[in-house]
């Protein structure tokens, strides 16, 4: 099958100017929904369902696109602005983002996020057209134990990483793996953990907790802290400079391309986006000659996390397009809307659909380039939110988290649970708590169980089959490696802090 | 072996401690379930449980001491104004459906600016009442998201 | 008191709501005289969403809607809200429910107290049917071989599904059971639904899965997986090589059907009314080429029958998983 015929035909297609408008407002819808807490991207595509009814199949495509792509893009503002990520893959972007916004580089970070989205983005589409087929193949090779066994990894890399206190930290990844036991138990259907509670039965949701413990633990934290020090608190933030400077782009470069490849890969995988993010932030970590900036404002994670999860997009629609098979999220929903327009979402669909296939391809990059365009401007307006008086914002915050949490299921018991986490954000930062290990532990965990369940039941000589295969031991190995190495480092560390203390 | 002193140390830890017990006893009540499935539902959450409590007696018996966090943080800030945001925010949800999103809004907007110093009541509501038509405007107009604008 | 909280929020919301919605209107002497309410109990982009959508769609196009929808969705709680939902609208004729067997299966497994009993059923419109799949290069051809392999031994083959409880599950126990298998021992491994059992197949992980047709279909045209055995009560038009349990001497047939619920004591003049509506509306062309786009077949069921059904299979299940140890425990 030839290519670039398909491309150029697809290009041809999608730069027609109802197209064109479609992504453009899918675009710009996509950057409200990332920028908001609470409602995501496959919420927001399953509302346009009904409009998409009247368009044809390639213009609705394209406008779902745009909101897919934008919803990514999106993410970062609210994390580094307000420190409330929108979504678990943009939890890393606000570690180190809201940080930087509180010493004036906010703009800069929002800045280098949307460069890094942009090359994140652009190169998973290459990385779709290109390999598409191999890694398709690839990605079934990943059965439960293999799941098992990358989840397993990134928790431990990420339990390596808490700096603070690892005592704290464990146990705050505990009580993430704890909450997403929460719901109905998969291989059973049990409901485990609900309290009565009908809507528990589907677990919390992980934005929920997110906007809670960052969100309102933050304003909480902000108001009870600055309590009789009305004279030495800080009136506002400040918007500081926006444009990064020489240096910051340097240091941006590496951490965008490492993070565009591990975003990619991990794409492939279900929850991509959100390991992506954390593998590739961790990875900066380890790489970086300053590790204890990390956390405190260092841009390498933050940037390589936004384009990791830019760049999981185009590895995410990999199963989709090749095989028919979508991960859950947007792309189950994307298939829904394929099915509706008559099409049979399935292993024929590049071939039978080959020019419908291509200009959806085709306004990814066009959605990447719309969303540059578009948001590298808004930077300068949104960076003025931090100009307003921190008395003001921070109750503002307040009602945007607890709307975003109802905007999720159109649910108050959301927003009670919203304010319940948020006052476990609070006390969680008042003793020395790593709330991001919390959400690390919520995101991995329900997976991590499900799949050694699974994989347990498949197995015809019990956990050996975590060994047996090869994916699944080198992943394994390598946790334990960087355990070993850690040990022997983390000892060195200790010995020098008590020599300076 | 340092005692804990702080207030901070020894909070959540009991917390957590009461509720892995929960976890422990939510847990035990499930049914029994055929036998197919060998690891089961309960094995997951009750060795989390029991990790939790362990962590939280090692972190309860000063094992590890926190390295701040609290700093500045007084009973009089937690009852001046951890309690009232609490309040605010518990009554808002329930206010909600009553009076509807615009006013029940600005009411929390001004109760907490006026919590955070905020003298100038006309400025406070200015900006509450322009910020509930925004926040409104986004979710229930652009989104549409189902908010009711005013009571019913 | 979370529990207690919650419960109050919720009912005072619920409250609301019904307030908003009787308001609008009180003259009762023609049905409907204002917007029906349409709550599917999923998410948006689910397969309940799509119903509702179909259903408005037909309508529209046929002019045979005479006032409009609004659709809510009550997804969440596994169908739990939209039930709890109907049974608070109790005796309101302005709300109708979509929703499949869940309402059946989550009164048995306890996960909530009411059942079919406390709602009113007004038709089954639609069902899916389930399969058994094996990859192409798989041993097994037919799904007598998988049986004979089970009643050697029942946990000689581990079954993929997309949930449980669930029809995936029952398309597995029932022809197991009439084969004389245990078929309490049957390893069945649950994946996330939306297509992540189909990947374990691809994938080798898995060897059998009992899941969703329309899911197997293309896979199978692109050859690279088997349908062994499909539950619809005869074979399938498009499905001329694969056998229905009927032809392998198998007593048995799953719908995985999708039906019309109403709120209890729902008013005879609108129960009557969307008993009619329904009727005509499966018979119309543009119901059926949206059957053939989502890959829906009719199962079309007037009220009482559908009734009957539910009584009928509510006894099925509590046979199936009663030794399997999944029904709620009944109190002293």
């Amino acid at each position: 099958m030839d290519t670039l015929p398909l491309i150029m035909n697809g290009f041809s297609q999608a730069l027609t100017v109802p197209n064109l408008l479609a992504a453009f407002f899918g675009c710009f819808l996509g950057t409200v929904v990332g920028v908001l807490p609470g409602i995501g991207p496959s919420t927001t595509v399953a509302l346009m369902i009904p409009i998409s009814f009247a368009m044809n199949p390639a213009t609705a495509l394209i406008m779902m696109m745009g909101v897919y792509c934008g919803a990514m893009y999106g993410g970062a503002i609210t994390s580094i602005l307000i420190n409330v990520p929108g979504e678990a893959s943009s939890v890393m972007t606000a570690v180190d983002g809201y940080p930087l916004a509180k010493q004036g580089r906010g703009g800069v970070a929002m800045v280098l996020c949307q460069v890094g989205s942009f090359i994140g983005g652009t190169l998973s589409i290459v990385g779709l057209m290109l390999v598409a087929l191999p890694l398709a193949n690839f990605a079934l090779e990943f059965g439960p134990a293999e799941n098992f066994s990358v989840m397993f990894f990134a928790l431990i890399l990420a339990a390596t990483l808490i700096s603070e206190s690892m005592l704290r930290g464990i146990t705050a990844l505990i009580m993430g793996l704890i909450l997403t036991s929460i719901g109905t138990d998969l291989q059973t259907g049990l409901g485990r953990l609900t309290m009565g509670v009908p809507e528990l039965l589907d677990g919390i949701d992980n934005v929920v907790v997110i906007i809670g413990v960052f969100g309102i633990g933050e304003v909480l934290w902000y108001v009870v802290s600055t309590y009789g020090k009305e004279e030495t608190t800080l009136e506002r933030i400040g918007a500081g400079r926006w444009i990064p400077n020489r240096e910051e782009w340097w240091a941006g470069l590496g951490p965008i391309f490492r993070g565009s490849l591990t975003g990619f890969m991990t794409g492939l995988l279900a929850a991509g986006s959100v390991l992506g993010s954390f593998l590739s932030y961790s990875f900066e970590k380890r790489l970086s000659k300053h590790p204890e900036k990390f956390g405190k404002g260092a841009l390498e994670g933050m940037v390589a996390c936004e384009s990791a999860n830019n760049a999981s997009t185009g590895g995410a629609l990999i199963p989709l397009l090749t095989l028919g098979i979508p991960h859950s999220g947007t792309t189950a929903i994307l298939l829904t809307v394929l099915t509706m327009y008559g099409l049979k979402p399935g292993p024929q669909m590049m071939i039978d659909q080959a020019p419908l296939m291509w200009t959806v391809i085709a306004s990814l990059y066009i959605a990447n380039v719309i969303l540059i365009i578009m948001n590298l401007p808004a930077v300068g307006i949104f960076i003025k939110i931090l100009d307003i008086p921190l008395k003001f914002l921070m109750p503002i915050i307040l009602v945007f988290a607890s709307v975003g949490a109802f905007s999720i299921n159109g649910s108050l018991t959301d927003v009670i649970l919203v304010l319940l986490f948020g006052v476990l954000g609070f006390f969680m930062r008042w003793s020395g708590f790593t709330p991001v290990a919390m959400v690390l532990g919520m995101v991995l965990g329900d997976r991590m169980e499900q799949s050694l369940r699974q994989a347990l039941m498949l197995s015809s000589n019990g956990p050996m089959i975590l060994l047996t295969k090869p994916i699944s031991l080198a992943f394994l190995l390598l946790t334990a490696a960087i355990v070993a190495v850690d040990l022997m480092t983390r000892k060195k560390g200790r010995i020098a802090d008590d020599s300076e203390g | 072996m340092k005692r804990p002193k702080k207030l901070s140390e020894t909070l959540l830890p009991l917390i957590l401690l009461v509720m892995a017990g929960l976890v422990f006893i939510s847990i035990w009540r499930l049914p029994v379930t055929s036998t197919a499935d060998l690891v089961g539902p309960r094995m997951y959450p009750w060795t989390l449980a029991g990790l939790l409590a362990i962590l939280s007696v090692l972190l309860l018996t000063g094992f590890a001491p926190s390295h701040g966090g609290d700093v500045g943080i007084t009973v009089a800030a937690l009852l001046r104004r951890f309690l009232p945001l609490v309040l605010f925010s518990t009554l808002y949800v329930f206010a909600l459906p009553l009076l509807g999103f615009l006013i029940a809004t600005t009411a929390l907007l001004m109760a907490c600016f006026y919590l955070l110093g905020e003298q100038k009541h006309w400025l406070s509501f200015l900006v509450a009442a322009g910020c509930s038509v925004a926040t409104y405007l986004i979710f229930a107009t652009l989104l549409g998201i189902q908010l009711n604008a005013f009571p019913v | 008191m979370l529990d207690k909280t919650v419960r109050v929020a919720l009912v005072t919301f619920a409250a609301a709501t019904l307030l908003m919605v009787a308001g609008q209107g009180n003259a009762q002497q023609a049905y409907p005289t204002k917007p029906v309410q349409m709550v599917p109990a999923g998410a948006p982009g689910g397969g309940l969403d799509i119903h509702a959508r179909a259903i408005e769609q037909a309508l529209t196009a046929e002019k045979m809607l005479d006032k409009p929808f609004t659709v809510i969705h009550k997804g969440g709680g596994g169908g739990n809200l939209l039930t709890s939902y109907l049974v608070n609208q109790k005796g309101n004729g302005y709300v109708i429910g979509i929703n499949s067997n869940r309402i059946l299966l989550n009164e048995l497994m306890g996960t909530i107290e009411y059942g079919f009993k406390d709602v009113t059923p007004i038709v089954r419109l639609t069902t899916e049917y389930n399969c058994w799949v094996v990859r192409a290069d798989s041993k097994y051809k037919t799904a007598l071989d998988v049986l004979a392999d089970l009643k050697k031994d029942p946990t000689s083959v581990t079954f993929g599904v997309g949930t449980v409880p669930s029809n995936d599950q029952f398309n597995t126990l029932l022809p197991a059971k009439q084969k004389g298998v245990d078929y309490g021992k049957i390893k069945i491994v649950v994946f996330d639904a939306g297509g992540d059992a189909m990947a374990k197949l691809l994938g080798g992980h898995v060897p059998i899965l009992s899941t969703g047709l329309s899911e197997a279909v293309t896979q199978a045209e692109a050859g690279k997986v088997r349908i062994l055995s499909v539950s619809a009560a005869s074979k399938l038009d498009r499905l001329p090589n694969v056998p229905c349990w009927k032809d392998l001497g198998i007593d048995v047939a799953i719908y995985h059907w999708r039906g019309i619920y109403g709120p209890p004591e729902m008013p005879k003049v609108a129960y009557d009314y969307w008993n009619k509506k329904f009727a005509e509306m499966v018979k119309t062309k543009t119901w059926k080429e949206l059957l053939d786009k989502f890959e829906l077949f009719d199962a079309f069921m007037p009220g009482d029958e559908f009734t009957k059904m539910l009584a009928r299979d509510n006894e099925t299940y509590r046979e199936l998983l009663g030794p399997m140890g999944m029904l709620k425990k009944v109190k002293k």
